[in-house]
């Protein structure tokens, strides 16, 4: 696998008239590859992977993609970022993902001090704001709930993020890496999550917010649509039929790093507005930055794209 | 933060930092281009540049930028997106602190420009509030502040001033007028919620000696005219003293008093026995109680002078009963299960609490 094959299969996919009609034509399709390869970090390459793991998994279709592309591609050459780009196209779009929903009790959504206060705790207070004075008196509070989890009845603003998504993973996830590692949860989380975030204190302290058992709103597989492409994160789309996305660790794989936990079970959700009253926010400690290896990432990414392709082979024969 | 981004950056005037802010903010391409991660927003973001800057002069070309940002947004506040700017605007500064905006910022809180008018889910006056607060609390501040609650109204602007208050001046006196405003527009728990939020922050601050002050003050006035927002109040402040630190408990004159008045010695016992270690502490709370005349009836003819002598932090607690001075730390058996029965004619504890009591701590911090 390599960037050929990527190309190759985005010509494949999106190039000829798609079933729903749309067909994205070649030029514009390689204008857009061309631009996104040699991005700094090879996000870029790693975007384009990601959209064939979906499209070639069925998570989503030539239909859904193609507009997106002509949209991120419809601009002045030079005028604007092609990640930016990409990123407003698919502001709107979000939990697309076309895999059958498999419905699951507990979740969880792991986010920094900062995001809590400025997303949620800012919002719902008249008065308050996200200073370094304030962020130390929010922490003090949230940690209390160490045990029991800490009451957000407090908070009545839309639970989504910059974008109407949530992140999710699974709370048993989270309570038993807690159980386990204590103090060092935060670290393990911001690593084998992808969240990979350094710099600040309030931007690496983290909490898990733990869902009501038997959350209402469905819980899908997230796609290259749901990720943030506007900086260095770590998403890598995934083929299984579990209805789970899989976190990529920021440090590469396991076998070479010290951490212990597994990957991560994600999904994504619609934003809501109700009252939170009925979620718990569970402190995980402040993690040590995490050392990152973009090789490895891509080495995953081409691994996924592989993995994906030979299952799709596998179906198709089984489907004959 | 990349050495070429870092380069762009230092060449930045305040002129292209205002370029660049307001260009972010209204979701337009910047070069360089402003990266967030996954949760992050746009106020993030400048605020993760502003602490990248390696020198003085290049941080004060920022907050000069974010000045004029501020002050060349048109005032226009029925305009969703100049409202939405304000926002942002209003909320990076209050962590940036630019000197030269103070003047302005105070201009449009006195004016109340922004008074009822809303934008990405906050109130712009209330954001202003603290936002200016952020500035220091000055005299003329806290008149302009009081000045405006008869034409804004509402819980949100005195829970604004309140907190803001609390978080910015020397102690919680200032803060805790803005009560008198705020308790009677409780109109349900969510509210309550944010004014407990609030309450805490303050406590943290300043402790409980000024909430319990106003408490002590306005209880039987201003409050008790709204029972509702009274009960609302007080289940809050009792959530409240679960959280208190017991040297912030040293204090808590009324709120023990809450506590006691509405739950009861039970109660009451869990209260105090949340912070145990702390034995001078207990003593204290509890001798405070009995100063307020909660569990024991002073007046009564036997007259039972618990805690004779005030509390000392070396004091050995001695009883007067009856003309005895009973040393509390007594270990002998029979004296303190006399003292145990005379306490009994004359509380309304039950057996079943004080028995608890005593098994918690022994009879010396008791009675």
């Amino acid at each position: 696998m390599n960037w050929n094959s990527v190309r190759g299969i985005l010509q494949e996919r999106l190039c000829s008239r798609t079933e729903g009609g749309k067909r994205l034509p070649k030029t514009r399709l390689k204008q857009w590859l061309d631009e996104l390869y040699p991005l700094d970090y090879r996000i870029g390459e790693r975007l384009a992977i990601c959209l064939c793991i979906d499209l070639v998994a069925g998570a989503l279709t030539p239909d859904q993609v193609v507009p997106v592309i002509k949209r991120s591609t419809s601009r002045a050459p030079g005028a604007e970022h092609p990640l930016e780009a990409f990123a407003a196209a698919v502001e709107d779009l979000g939990c697309l993902c076309n895999h059958t929903h498999i419905a699951h009790s507990s979740y969880a959504r792991v986010l920094n001090l900062r995001t809590y206060s400025s997303f949620y705790h800012e919002p719902s207070i008249p008065g308050a704001f996200g200073d370094e004075l304030e962020l130390r008196l929010l922490k003090e509070k949230l940690d209390a709930g160490q045990e029991e989890g800490a009451p957000m009845d407090a908070i009545d603003r839309t639970w989504s993020g910059r974008r109407p998504i949530v992140w999710v993973t699974q709370w048993t996830f989270v309570s038993e890496l807690r159980k386990r590692l204590g103090e060092e949860t935060a670290s393990e989380l911001n690593d084998v999550m992808g969240l990979g975030f350094e710099g600040e204190p309030c931007k690496r302290t983290f909490y898990a917010i733990r869902y009501p058992a038997e959350f209402p709103i469905v819980c899908r597989q997230p796609t290259t649509f749901d990720a943030a492409w506007k900086g260095l994160t770590y998403y890598l789309s995934y083929k299984k039929h579990d209805t789970w996305g899989l976190t990529h660790a920021c440090s590469g794989r396991p076998c070479v790093c010290s951490r212990t936990a597994p990957a991560a079970p994600e999904r994504v959700h619609p934003a809501f507005e109700a009252h939170l009253k009925f979620f718990r926010c569970f402190p995980l400690g402040t993690a040590q930055p995490a050392s990152d290896d973009v090789d490895g990432l891509l080495a995953a990414a081409y691994e996924r794209l592989d993995g994906a392709l030979r299952a799709a082979v596998t179906e198709t024969g089984q489907t004959a | 933060m990349r050495p070429e981004v870092l380069k762009k950056y230092s060449e930045f005037s305040a002129e292209d930092w205002r370029e660049w802010i307001v260009g972010a903010i209204r979701r337009q391409p910047v070069s360089p281009p402003l990266f967030l991660a996954r949760d992050e927003d746009v106020q993030h973001g400048i605020q993760d540049a502003y602490a990248s800057l390696p020198s003085d002069k290049m941080r004060d070309a920022l907050r000069s930028g974010l000045t004029q940002a501020l002050t060349s947004t048109p005032v226009l506040p029925h305009d969703e997106q100049t409202r939405i700017q304000f926002a942002y605007l209003f909320r990076i500064a209050a962590i940036l602190k630019p000197p030269d905006a103070r003047n302005f910022l105070r201009g449009l809180l006195k004016t109340e420009v922004f008074s009822g008018v809303e934008a990405a889910g906050a109130d712009l006056h209330c954001l202003l509030v603290g936002v200016c607060a952020k500035y220091g609390i000055d005299s003329q501040f806290i008149r302009d502040l009081h000045a405006a609650i008869p034409r804004i109204g509402g819980w949100q602007y005195p829970l604004a001033c309140f907190r803001s208050v609390a978080l910015g001046s020397a102690d919680g006196e200032e803060a805790c007028r803005f009560l008198d405003y705020l308790v009677p527009a409780l109109a349900d728990g969510a509210i309550a919620a944010k004014l407990e939020d609030a309450m805490e922050v303050c406590m943290r601050m300043h402790g409980l000696e000024s909430i319990s002050r106003w408490y002590q003050t306005h209880e039987n006035s201003t409050i008790r005219e709204h029972p509702r927002q009274l009960a609302l109040l007080e289940a809050r402040l009792n959530q409240l003293l679960a959280k208190a630190r017991t040297r912030d408990l040293l204090h808590a004159l009324a709120l023990p008093k809450v506590l006691f008045q509405k739950y009861g010695p039970e109660a009451m016992l869990e209260f105090v026995t949340g912070h145990r270690r702390e034995r001078d502490a207990c003593v204290e709370t509890l001798g405070k109680l009995h100063e307020l005349g909660l569990n024991w009836k002073l007046n009564d003819p036997h007259s039972l002078v618990l805690f004779e002598r005030q509390y000392r932090p070396d004091a050995p607690i001695t009883l007067s009963l009856n003309g005895h001075d009973i040393p509390l730390d007594l270990e002998v058996h029979e004296q303190e299960y006399w003292i145990f029965n005379e306490a009994m004619r004359y509380t309304e504890m039950t057996p079943a609490t004080l028995t608890l009591m005593r098994q918690n701590y022994g009879m010396t911090y008791i009675v």
